[in-house]
């Protein structure tokens, strides 16, 4: 019985089954990304196991198409079945084998990629040194403690972790930080007094908040805002308007120590940093036309020392503590560069599963044309 | 190089040999070095939309037209080089908004500050919400400012080339110290020639250092001369050419030209000029063309001598097609394909190439029957692709040519090709089939294996350019996979063709349905090489073209027809 259950599981009908749906997905979610961009449809489409209708009605999505994880399980199950099953290890079929193992090498990698895969951006000024990288989708809520004069202590709540109500904790530092309200994407001004009503220390009282429905494109990231009251038994310290749109710091300072609070997007620090001497942006004769852009930059290591020069470029990245830097993007008139830094220890399962299926392609072409040249030599 | 200008010499149909020289004089534009041929052409094709103007019951080459537009302004400024046919713009310019027509600047003169306020009111709104008579009032604009440029591209439009210029910037340099008088003279000269800088098209004169690679205008190098640098060699030869044109003085034309080609680089241009003279992509679609007729003829009447002219037909045909794309690529130092219209190019190509492979096994007639259309239609859908102007442009920093990067673009342009072909095999064989009354199975078996063949080739091109392109973007930016929707059409394709290999080992389709889903790839090939771009979202985004668009749901909705054709049971019962 289990066995018949499991032969089935390696039938062709659901390979094509599979096929047809995962094509429709696609063609779905490319349309999406016309409304939405490319990183949201990625996320409601490829990267989720339902693809989810949320109707006005109900209170809860609705499943109502397969999802990329989904199918690509129900792919990857049936070729393993097939595999069992059905293929023939013998010297004919080792390069349908090959190929086969290769593809699922390939549904395996992009599964992985989605699920461990970090990327963020590195924005390094001239002659400026940085170890950080910012994720510009996701917040975080940031409480940097400055008393010591050798560091600064960093406490980071991210904002998806918020609500309103939710109360933080800092027994060393002695007080507690509430969120009063959270808004996900609001408009600012600067009006003086307007804000007094909500906040009453930083700049909180002269910015008008007026919420608006999320932005849907790349391009656009929401601007998010946060209240936070910092008290403790003796009463309250103050409540402040956060936000990634404000850059000014915004500090308090209680029994002599000297505190900042932030919104802003979500940083990963390295042991190693970069500094950047030289951005080299050229363009073709006469014209606006990138030809190449470049970052010479001097790399430090974790303590500080210099470790080398690298010069990073399009096409040539840096490999460096199991990270990827690219040259991404430029900006401030050629004297900021950004990188995209890129965390994936999937890397090089993509690489893997190619040169299977190319090895495989190979057996299995030539064997095919040995076939073809017998039987035209009959 | 010789060889080059005895090709050159025969293929010169000019009646005037000094044409063929004009054509060869070197600019720059662009970031590009070219012929004045090649940006004389574009310059009619992006004013015009056609590489020729019949006037006064002539027909004046590219290079003729130029070369007015530039010099004898007074007559190029009746030429009807300007198209309208929006109906708003054409009440604006107070013609009747019924009739699309071709306007000369002589027409248009008057309504230029209301055009040019129009135009910038449009450079306000984002470039995606625009509305058709905003996009046509930016374009006309924008073809009427680049013709004025032309015309101060030389020297300031209606003076011709000032040599007193040249002997006041002479005294100048000499003077030691300047007088009140002559700084006056001074600013004034930097004024003129600081307007001809800015208005110039195109660089003419090539870098007196030899390191450098940037090409000077007129305006450029008269001003810096003009604050000490050295008088450029060429200024006074393309001067004295000019002033010689504009007096029709033939033989003074010819020695300034024959001047000229000794003081520029000419030898740089050379291979363009050719590839320019021969149009070899021209021929080949009416090559194509005939061996198409020929083939339909083979298959009523005259079989054998219609094959043999065939093949000629298109042996000729594609050799031609394969000397431009052979020159393209050593002209451009770039793999054959970089842009969209080389993608065209060589989707023709390869699909020609392996038709005729097909027709050497096959011999049923529809390997000339593919290949003499696919190559005609692939290089007319290329030549509208040249619209925008040059098709050998630069390219952007990202797309600098590597080794993962040119195979990448290769492999999947002849996954296209091929699926193009299977799907076109299908498509004349289901009409084949629909006419005529004699069932044949074993031909139909033999058309069901060459379409079986050549997706089995689609899908290892597919596939393999599909995983190139992911290992180019991860050595790029790191990520393999970014379902970019340029990416989810090539793996819609791959999983397409896959999805036709299954079906077929698993018996679930049979030649008829081979055919409707081999028909099936060819909608699918056209949403994922050009249907992508008009999303506006990722990388390949071109914006929305309605033209284009049009075109791209015709197309798609007749191959819908084709495969209903196939799914009929009167063709079903036809196959056992």
């Amino acid at each position: 019985m289990m066995h018949k259950f499991a032969r089935s599981l390696a039938s062709l009908k659901i390979t094509i089954f599979s096929l047809c749906c995962t094509i429709i997905l696609i063609l779905l979610g490319t349309f999406e990304q016309v409304f939405t961009g490319i990183f949201q449809a990625q996320e409601l489409y490829f990267r989720s196991f339902f693809v989810h209708w949320h109707p006005e009605a109900l209170s809860w999505p609705v499943p109502c198409f397969l999802g990329g994880y989904s199918l690509g399980i129900i792919l990857f199950v049936n070729l393993l079945a097939a595999f069992i099953f059905r293929f023939k290890f013998t010297k004919k079929g080792m390069g349908l084998c090959l190929i086969h193992i290769g593809l699922l090498l390939l549904i395996l990698g992009e599964i992985a990629t989605g699920l461990f895969a970090e990327e963020s951006q590195m924005m390094v000024h001239e002659n400026q040194v940085t170890n950080y990288s910012e994720n510009f989708h996701l917040l975080e809520l940031a409480l940097i403690d400055q008393s010591s004069e050798e560091y600064d202590e960093v406490s980071v709540i991210p904002y998806q972790q918020l609500y309103s109500g939710k109360t933080i904790e800092f027994p060393r530092l002695g007080w507690k930080v509430t969120i009063k309200a959270l808004v996900k994407n609001a408009k600012l001004s600067l009006k003086e007094g307007v804000g007094q009503r909500f906040a009453n220390r930083g700049i909180g009282p002269n910015i008008a908040v007026s919420p608006q429905a999320p932005f849907k494109k790349d391009e656009q990231t929401n601007v998010s805002v946060a209240y936070v009251e910092v008290h403790n038994e003796a009463g309250s310290l103050g409540t402040w308007l956060l936000s990634n749109a404000i850059e000014e710091e915004q500090t308090f300072e209680y029994q002599g120590k000297l505190c900042s609070l932030t919104l802003r997007p979500r940083r990963s620090y390295f042991p190693f940093s970069l500094e950047l001497l030289d951005f080299v942006h050229l363009r073709h004769p006469g014209t606006d036309i990138p030809e190449e852009f470049s970052s010479q930059v001097q790399l430090y290591d974790a303590n500080g020392e210099s470790e080398r020069q690298v010069l990073i470029s399009m096409n040539r990245p840096l490999r460096y503590d199991g990270k990827v830097l690219y040259q991404a993007s430029f900006g401030d008139q050629d004297t900021l560069s950004v990188l995209q830094v890129v965390d994936n220890p999937s890397l090089y399962l993509p690489y893997i599963a190619s040169t299977c299926v190319a090895v495989g392609l190979l057996i299995q072409f030539i064997s095919s044309f040995q076939q073809y040249k017998r039987r035209r030599n009959k | 190089m010789k060889l080059l200008l005895c090709c050159l010499l025969f293929f010169s149909f000019d009646h005037a040999p000094d044409f063929l020289k004009i054509k060869s004089l070197p600019v720059q534009h662009e970031g590009r070095v070219k012929p004045l041929d090649t940006l004389a052409r574009n310059s009619l094709l992006l004013l015009r939309g056609k590489q020729s103007l019949t006037w006064e019951e002539k027909q004046l080459s590219p290079i003729e037209c130029l070369l007015d537009i530039m010099i004898l302004s007074d007559k190029a400024d009746q030429y009807p080089l300007f198209r309208v046919d929006h109906p708003d713009i054409l009440a604006l310019i107070h013609q009747n908004p019924d009739e699309a027509q071709f306007f000369a600047l002589a027409d248009l003169r008057v309504y230029f500050e209301v055009l040019r306020g129009q135009a910038s009111k449009v450079l306000g709104v984002p470039a995606g919400d625009r509305d058709a008579y905003q996009e046509a009032v930016l374009s006309l604009w924008t073809k009427i400012d680049y013709y004025l440029r032309l015309q101060n591209t030389l020297f300031i439009e209606g003076e011709g080339f000032q040599e007193k210029d040249l002997v006041a910037i002479d005294q100048l340099q000499k003077a030691k110290e300047l007088s009140p008088q002559q700084l006056e003279i001074k600013k004034w000269l930097l004024a003129r020639y600081e307007y001809m800088d800015s208005a110039a098209v195109f660089s003419i004169l090539p870098p007196l250092d030899p390191e450098s690679q940037e090409w000077s205008t007129i305006g450029h190098s008269l001003k810096s001369a003009l604050e000490g640098g050295e008088l450029h060699p060429a200024i006074l030869s393309y001067g004295r050419f000019v002033n010689a044109y504009r007096q029709h003085d033939t033989l003074a034309i010819s020695y300034f030209i024959d001047d000229l080609h000794t003081k520029t680089p000419v030898h740089l241009v050379q291979k363009e000029v050719l590839f320019n003279q021969v149009e070899p992509f021209y021929l080949s679609i009416i090559l194509y063309i005939l061996a198409f007729l020929c083939t339909i003829i083979s298959w009523v009447k005259w079989e054998l001598p219609c094959r043999r002219l065939c093949l000629i037909l298109l042996v000729s045909a594609l050799s031609l097609h394969s000397f431009g794309l052979v020159m393209r690529m050593w002209i451009e130092g770039r793999p054959p394909v970089t842009n969209l219209y080389s993608s065209a190019v060589f989707v023709g190509w390869g699909a020609v190439f392996l038709s005729l492979f097909l027709e050497k096994i096959y011999k049923n007639g529809f390997g000339f029957l593919s290949a003499s259309a696919l190559g005609s239609i692939t290089l007319v859908v290329a030549h509208h692709l040249a619209g925008e102007g040059d098709t050998m442009e630069m390219m952007r920093a990202v797309l600098n040519s590597n080794f993962w990067l040119s195979t990448h673009v290769v492999t999947i342009t002849i996954g296209y090709s091929t699926t193009l072909l299977a799907g076109f095999i299908a498509l004349s064989f289901i009409l084949k089939e629909s006419v005529t009354s004699v069932v044949d199975s074993r031909s139909q078996r033999s058309v069901a294996s060459m379409v079986y063949a050549v997706i089995c080739f689609s899908t290892l091109f597919s596939f393999v350019g599909t995983v190139l392109g992911g290992i180019w973007a991860d050595q790029s930016w790191g990520r393999f996979w970014g379902w970019d929707p340029k990416e989810n059409g090539a793996l819609i394709l791959v999983l397409w063709n896959v999805l036709i290999l299954h079906a077929r080992w698993g018996k679930m389709i049979r030649i008829p349905g081979l055919m409707m889903l081999a028909v099936g790839g060819n909608i699918v090939t056209s949403f994922s090489w050009f249907g992508v771009n008009m999303l506006g979202v990722g990388l390949h985004s071109y914006g929305f073209m309605n033209g284009a668009f049009t075109t791209l749901a015709l197309f798609m909705f007749s191959q819908v027809l084709f495969i209903l054709l196939a799914a009929t049971p009167r063709f079903r019962r036809r196959f056992s």
